[in-house]
């Protein structure tokens, strides 16, 4: 099996999983990462929600179409499909700004409204057209695309919309140009698709019918897992320290070793789950994992980056044999 | 909470006890499916004919019951006896099933069309054929013409609902309504009532914003598109009528006086926002708030408050405890026993004195979080005037029905 190359190798990397696994987090520690890495990091936001300014702000202000630079050399946009629809039959179509009344008019509003599609593929040409963007002396704008890709029930469509509008409109300008957008989701050598997945039982089953229609029918590369909330084995060593316990000691302030049992036991199991679900993930998918620690207070403005921005970064890893013992208890409600 | 404490069972309790449909909402990873299935359960289990319907394709709901999967026609639940002496006796019937949206629309379709060659305009639309499935939330709107037929078809006493772990799982909800907004518009009706005297499409049929908007679409996707576009709303038009007076009803049923919304969350970092902006969006559908369901929270054994627990174990007070326990413990295990996953035995005594106090202080930590953010969240249902219900992991592995039926006891009694 090749080593992976670095995530900073890629020009554009597409963060995807289900909702509630920490996708907008893994997409931030790599845009984050990149940036200490002195890359140029573009973030971009799909979702109709912005989430990433609170990422790396007590106070978050909104990103918007143009976006703003969140540190120095991390510029984050959020893209609106409305406004991104408006710069492509201006710019890809040389159409007059007449069209601005036609884009304004309540018809065009309705069908767009009801349309399957576009914004998914207006989206996807947006980043195309960022990743195509180059400055006076014809470098590239960005050296690094970090998107959070939208979290629907069916994780891939996003990508998969550019093959299906080919396939629905046959011909014309949107048609060629969703032809574009494919050919750069199929180069390996530019992307690159970023699960994340939670070391649970569910996840990881739905990481693997991702994982195979990435393989199978969108054609995009994909070369890691990456296992967010993964505990420490702090718990596990406790556990196993108070299984040396002789005697109760007598303690002022610590709980009694009933309850100190009781507490550790419960971290110990789910780390245990954990590290199963963690290889069951690689197996399944046939990927190698990289972790992202269990932060207890979360990640945001307040902490927590430079332990996940380094993570993210670290060299994928096969989990060994050592984790294969399924854990004995604490059932995945 | 809401008084519910004076009559020994929550307000879900009663809602159980009457409702016809509970809908379950809420982010991904919260475990709302566990949530619906437990709420089945103890409808179940107070005598009702309750059915658990899912519309996640994952199989977390075949899973809460330990099944491989679950088909699209309901299927009944083994209970056995219930573990409760309270409950009654007659068998509780419980019947689970998922909601296949997948091919939703083409069955909704197929219903409403009379006759073969309408249908077969509309399956073979090219358009249709390949995005049937986002066709303005069409399988959303399949899914909520399902679960209004079925509240009104009295096979069950309670329907509990499991919606999509979707950011914006509210939306789905939306669906019927949008449906019903398009089915109105200038544009369909601009569209389809000109194109069905015309024998074959063409622009020069539309006059002033029309021709501009399909020039611009016709310059953007080519005219073919445009003939299919015509093609498969011309084709729906006959069944726009059935489609509308549908949604209103779903609405009906949805919003109804017999429907409660259950919002199940977590406490992780940022639930509070979240959760927030849930209850908000229940509030903005109008829709019937049943209770707030703070899932998943980690077991605290003690009595006193973590916080306490942590203002107190600092400083010399606590360096001498580590000391003690240290000096109470033996050597270690020897390699040759139990394997220790992925752990590194810390050998010496104070460093494994130091690792249990490390990781004693963390769940602290940890569950003093949790209890910070389940506050808000009480506050905020409060405001709301629900009931705020916590349900703690369970410590010990449990079968996943026991697991359920211990989850359905939490829900429907104070704690």
């Amino acid at each position: 099996m090749p080593k992976p190359r670095s995530l900073l190798d890629r020009r554009l990397v597409v963060v995807t999983g289900k909702g509630g696994v920490g996708k907008t987090a893994t997409a931030c520690a790599l845009a984050e990462a990149a940036r200490r890495a002195g890359r140029r990091v573009l973030l971009v936001e799909t979702a109709a929600h912005e989430q990433v300014a609170a990422c790396f702000e007590r106070s978050p202000r909104r990103l918007g179409h143009a976006g703003r630079a969140l540190a120095p050399g991390l510029h984050a946009l959020r893209i609106d499909p409305h406004a991104a629809l408006a710069e492509y039959v201006r710019i890809q179509l040389h159409l007059p700004l007449v069209t601005d009344r036609i884009l304004q008019s309540e018809i065009l509003g309705q069908l767009l409204e009801a349309a399957p599609g576009w914004r998914e593929l207006i989206v996807l040409g947006k980043i195309w057209h960022l990743e195509q963007g180059t400055d006076r002396k014809g470098r590239p704008l960005h050296d690094l695309i970090v998107v959070d890709a939208p979290a629907t029930g069916h994780g891939l469509t996003f990508l998969d919309v550019p093959r299906v509008a080919q396939q629905a409109i046959r011909a014309g300008p949107l048609s060629r140009h969703a032809g574009w957008v494919e050919a750069l989701i199929h180069d390996p050598e530019r992307t690159l698709l970023l699960p994340v997945t939670l070391p649970e039982e569910l996840p990881v089953i739905e990481t693997q019918e991702l994982v195979q229609r990435a393989r199978a029918q969108v054609g995009i590369a994909v070369d890691r897992i990456v296992i967010n909330q993964m505990p420490s084995d702090r718990a596990t060593r406790a556990r196993d320290a108070l299984a040396r316990l002789q005697a109760p000691p007598r303690l002022d302030v610590l709980p009694d070793v009933r309850a100190m049992t009781a507490m550790v036991g419960h971290g110990a199991r789910r780390a245990e789950e954990a590290r199963f679900f963690r290889r069951e993930a690689a197996q399944r998918c046939e990927l190698p994992v990289v972790d992202l620690p269990l932060l207890i207070g979360g990640f945001d403005a307040e902490g927590g980056w430079t332990e996940q921005a380094s993570a993210i970064l670290a060299e994928p890893v096969w989990p060994g044999s050592d984790d294969a013992r399924r854990a004995t208890g604490g059932d995945a409600a | 909470m809401s008084g519910s404490a004076a009559a020994g069972g929550t307000d879900l309790a009663r809602t159980l006890a009457r409702a016809r449909l509970i809908v379950c909402v809420g982010t991904g990873g919260v475990g709302k499916t566990t949530i619906a299935a437990a709420l089945g359960l103890a409808a179940a289990r107070l005598g009702r004919r309750s059915l658990v319907l899912t519309i996640d394709p994952a199989r977390r709901l075949a899973n809460a019951f330990g099944r491989d999967e679950v088909g699209s026609e309901p299927v009944p639940v083994e209970l056995g006896a219930s573990p409760d002496a309270g409950h009654p006796t007659a068998p509780a019937r419980l019947e689970i099933m998922m909601l296949s949206t997948r091919r939703a629309f083409d069955q909704l379709v197929f219903r409403l069309t009379q006759d073969e060659a309408t249908r077969e305009r509309i399956l073979g639309n090219r358009i249709y054929h390949h995005l049937a499935e986002a066709l303005a939330g069409s399988s959303e709107y399949a899914a909520m013409a399902e679960v209004q037929a079925l509240v009104e078809s009295a096979r069950y006493d309670l329907i509990v609902v499991d919606t999509p772990p979707a950011e914006h799982a509210l939306d789905f909800l939306r669906a019927p309504g949008r449906l019903q907004a398009f089915l109105d518009s200038r544009f369909f009706h601009g569209l389809v009532r000109p194109a069905m005297t015309a024998s074959r499409f063409s622009l020069r049929l539309f006059a002033g914003p029309f021709h501009r908007v399909l020039g611009l679409l016709e310059r953007i996707a080519g005219v073919g598109f445009l003939e299919d576009l015509t093609e498969l709303l011309r084709a729906l038009d006959g069944l726009a009528g059935d489609l509308a007076s549908r949604a209103r009803r779903i609405e009906e049923v949805l919003f109804g006086a017999d429907t409660r919304f259950v919002l199940v969350c977590r406490a992780l970092a940022g639930s509070e926002r979240t959760t927030g902006e849930f209850m908000a969006g229940i509030g903005d559908l109008g829709a019937p708030f049943g209770a707030v369901v703070v899932n998943r929270l980690q077991p605290w054994p003690l009595a006193e408050d973590p916080a306490e627990l942590l203002a107190r174990c600092r400083g010399e007070a606590l360096a001498r405890d580590v000391e003690r326990l240290a000096a109470s413990l033996g050597p270690p295990e020897d390699a040759s026993g139990t394997t220790r996953a992925a752990t590194d035995v810390a050998n010496a005594p104070s460093d494994a004195a130091e690792s249990v106090v490390d990781a004693v202080l963390e769940h602290a930590r940890a569950c003093a979080l949790e209890q910070r953010r389940v506050r808000v969240l009480e506050e905020a249902a409060a405001t709301r005037g629900v009931d705020c219900i916590r349900i703690t992991e369970r410590s010990e592995p449990l079968d996943r029905l026991e697991g359920l039926e211990a989850i359905a006891r939490q829900l429907t009694t104070t704690a």
